[in-house]
């Protein structure tokens, strides 16, 4: 980057932290996540993968749980694959 | 006679060989295992996602992102003590700072997070975060931003 490249502006970037006690053996557990009001598959894709199209994977694993992928409900627990 | 004193000196002679018996050596020593060091406090994985779980884990680990998601970082710790602390420094390709955190651990082993979120779009480009425990460095994740 040359001297007269404007550099970029972090100026807006906010940042945060939290912590919490890791459960013995979660480490590789299946991740979860609770449908809220308004969730779609695609959404949660879109939020998770940064790829709504990858809902079809939250839906097969969660066949056991969702007979449609239209219709999930808040306080679900869905399984998240890895991407 | 002769038999008398023969008998005599092979006496004194078994009496002097008992007594000059060179005493068996004592057993050594037991081994003594020392004990184990103390498990060093460690940073044993970081993970990038969008999204967390309660649990503090990224949902989908990842390392390309877009330019309008939130970046987190789950940073798993062991044989932390009381009070440690996690430092989590965010840079981009140039060297900028983006951000900067300390975050008590909250237990051992824990999960920590750290995220960065960007009103505006984020450049597109490489980024690093680097994690320093107690102050010193324990890890880092590069990641890419993508149009």
């Amino acid at each position: 980057m040359t001297p007269d490249e404007k550099l970029p502006d972090f100026s807006d970037v906010e940042g945060g932290s939290s912590s919490a006690a890791a459960v013995p053996g979660a480490q590789n557990a299946p991740r979860t996540y609770e449908v809220k009001k308004g969730d779609s598959l695609s959404k949660i894709a879109k939020h998770v993968y940064g790829d709504a199209g990858k809902w079809k994977q939250i839906f097969a694993a969660n066949t056991d749980k969702l007979k449609d992928p239209d219709k999930i409900y808040p306080g679900q627990v869905l399984t998240i694959p890895d991407a | 006679m002769n038999r008398t004193r023969m008998f005599w000196v092979l006496a004194l002679v078994s009496v002097l060989g008992l007594a000059c018996k060179k005493e068996a050596p004592p057993p050594p020593p037991a081994e003594v295992t020392p004990p184990p060091p103390p498990a060093q406090p460690a940073v044993t994985k970081i993970e990038l996602g969008s999204s967390v779980g309660a649990d503090k884990r990224v949902l989908a680990p990842r390392t390309s992102f877009g330019v309008r998601d939130s970046i987190i970082a789950s940073v798993y710790t062991e044989n932390t003590a009381p009070g440690a602390m996690l430092t989590a420094k965010w840079t981009f390709q140039t060297g900028q700072t983006v951000d900067s955190s300390s975050q008590a651990i909250a237990a051992s082993p824990g999960v920590t997070e750290f995220h960065i979120v960007k009103k505006s779009a984020w450049p597109a480009g490489r980024y690093k975060v680097e994690i320093s425990l107690n102050g010193t460095p324990a890890g880092s994740q590069e990641f890419d931003v993508a149009k």
